[in-house]
């Protein structure tokens, strides 16, 4: 990672998106980016390039001709690119957390989110900046150009911007009030999505049962005999096999074939299983827009399991 | 349906076996069920009666009279009795009650009072910090089930960041900085926490990594901020050899770093080298706080 890191080739092509055999053309054709190469002659990027090409990648995505790009000296490209800039506020906002999050300045990440908080409300920045933001971590991370610790600590205070809005909501008065339960399977740590779904579900009026992080089996089985939860809501984020999936989400439903199971998360979003599109009694969330439109039509969800 | 034994109630209310025994004959307080076998065993709802049972008896009820009184009756007379602030036992046993029934409303009634007449950073000292202590207590045990330790730390830690927000951060010079972490097989975050709130609100500037940190980026990170001190906690089970090695671990990396540790796991304290700060309560870290401002 940082000044001493490099990159290969296919680092690279993760991080900007361009192809690699593209990459090799550009260079050849345009001279655009001249990479160091190691002992072995294969190519190294250093941060410099990767900065150049994420730029390139953008300004391409806008509609330049990769010639008229590779005739723009620095200058000239940063002005093309801040013309973008305030085209999209949000894509701003995502570099400009980026770049607080690399300096660990809490400052200027809360200022950042706070204003983004103000303009967008939750969920809108949720959906529009924070989700984003978190992609391009991702991406990051698996180029090691960041450390995980760098993460942890944005997380932590996007955790805390969200958890005071839950405690501060103040829920609507409604007739039809139902019990939620939440909570995240066993080794499940990534907990952002489900205290965005905590947070609609309480304002909605709902009484909430959050038992978050890492459940154990035995724990959700102990609140649903004593509770009767008419809901439940989890998200799956690790890494995790479609079988492991599948036998996991089966155990949920045969021990509670009156529960409805709304479902969120990355692994869920990004897995094609034909199993779980047969399931009855899974909701699968795809954003809040789910949560918000399965919210509306609750006595349906709730009667047709 | 959770059970419980005669020996769990007796952790959970403080009432020892042989007392409720004879309440059971004399006064039919409760009516435990019977395994096949014939050994009593609790359900949760006798156990928020004997719980509140238990408060109004430390308060002077003799139990013939609460045997007298209906459900209702009772359960108003503890909740009295919990809004009375300066009774923190009273307070802390409600919030037991709080937990067992996952009432979350109950438990912002019992906090929000003692939030509202001690303050956040005494109702955190002299009742959050020791309900904690005693949950951990009765979880070791397996007097409550994980679900009601999930449930109510769940709440705990909302009202820690809700409290912990609240501080404004300012960009004048601050005191001293801190590096907060758990290390990677750690979840246990209300004591980091807890300790979180109390340095932010004397003014010194935190970086606040939570739970499983790998131990390369605290190098890393602490190279670049040149913190004051790291400071983390341990409650999750570790063996004594892993928890030993990870200290000397500490010990070696961080030359001119002072380190700050605390948690249920350090029972033994004597493996804890020598420049090492030992929080063992919150009156400890207090006092230390004080010296490092003054």
């Amino acid at each position: 990672m940082g000044e001493n890191g490099t990159y290969s080739i296919n680092d690279l092509e993760r991080l900007t998106g361009i192809k690699a055999h593209t990459l090799r053309i550009w260079e050849k054709r345009y001279g655009l980016c001249d990479p160091r190469r190691s002992n072995g002659n294969i190519r190294r990027y250093t941060d410099d390039h990767l900065r150049y090409m994420l730029s390139v990648s953008i300004l391409k995505k806008r509609g330049f001709k990769i010639s008229e790009i590779a005739g723009l000296n620095q200058e000239e490209l940063n002005d093309k690119l801040s013309v973008q800039v305030t085209r999209n506020q949000a894509d701003h906002r995502v570099e400009e957390m980026i770049l607080a999050m690399i300096s660990l300045d809490e400052i200027s990440f809360r200022d950042i989110l706070g204003a983004a908080l103000v303009e967008f409300g939750l969920e809108e920045t949720f959906t529009r900046i924070i989700q984003p933001f978190f992609d391009r971590i991702a991406v990051m991370w698996l180029a090691g150009s960041i450390n995980p610790a760098q993460e942890h600590f944005v997380s932590n205070i996007i955790r805390q911007k969200l958890i005071v809005a839950i405690n501060n909501t103040s829920p609507e008065k409604i007739e039809n009030k139902k019990t939620f339960l939440l909570f995240l399977p066993d080794q499940e740590q990534h907990e952002l999505g489900l205290l965005l779904y905590t947070y609609i579900i309480k304002k909605a009026g709902h009484r909430i049962i959050y038992l978050g992080q890492s459940t154990p089996f035995e724990c959700v089985q102990n609140v649903m005999e004593s509770q009767k939860a008419d809901i439940m809501v989890s998200a799956i984020t690790n890494p995790i096999t479609e079988e492991t999936l599948q036998d996991y989400l089966s155990r949920l439903i045969t021990s509670f074939p009156a529960t409805p199971l709304l479902l969120g998360g990355y692994q869920v979003w990004h897995k094609e299983m034909q199993w779980l599109e047969k399931q009855s009694l899974i909701y699968k969330l795809n954003g809040t827009a789910d949560l918000q439109s399965l919210l509306g039509r609750l006595d349906e969800v709730i009667i047709s399991s | 349906m959770i059970k419980y034994s005669i020996n769990d109630l007796e952790r959970l209310t403080g009432i020892k076996a042989h007392t409720l025994r004879i309440w059971e004959k004399r006064y039919d307080i409760v009516e435990p069920e019977r395994t096949c076998t014939n050994i009593r065993f609790y359900t949760d709802c006798h156990l928020k009666h004997l719980l509140n049972v238990s408060i109004l008896n430390k308060h002077g009820y003799k139990i013939s009279e609460i045997a007298r009184l209906n459900e209702k009756e009772i359960t108003d007379r503890v909740m009295n009795l919990s809004m009375n602030p300066s009774d923190y036992e009273t307070q802390m046993e409600s919030l037991v009650v709080a937990m067992i029934e996952l009432d979350e409303i109950k438990f912002e009634k019992i906090l929000g009072s003692a939030i509202l007449n001690l303050g956040f950073e005494e109702t955190l000292v002299e009742i959050i910090f020791p309900f904690f202590h005693k949950i951990g207590f009765l979880w070791q045990t397996g007097s409550i089930v994980p679900a009601q330790e999930h449930f109510i730390s769940n709440l705990i830690r909302q009202k820690l960041i809700v409290a912990i927000d609240g501080i404004p951060l300012t960009s004048a010079p601050q005191q001293k900085t801190f590096i907060l972490y758990l290390h990677e097989r750690e979840l246990h975050e209300i004591g980091l926490l807890t300790f979180y709130y109390l340095l932010k609100k004397r003014k010194h500037k935190v970086i606040y990594l939570g739970q499983s940190v790998p131990f390369d980026d605290l190098v890393t990170i602490s190279a670049i901020h040149q913190p004051y001190g790291l400071l983390t906690s341990f409650t999750s089970g570790i063996s004594r050899e892993d928890l030993e090695g990870y200290l000397t671990k500490l010990d070696d990396h961080f030359p001119g770093i002072r380190h700050f540790v605390s948690g249920l796991q350090l029972s033994h304290p004597e493996i804890l080298p020598a420049s090492f700060f030992h929080i063992r309560n919150i009156a400890d870290f207090r006092q230390e706080l004080d010296q490092l401002s003054a």
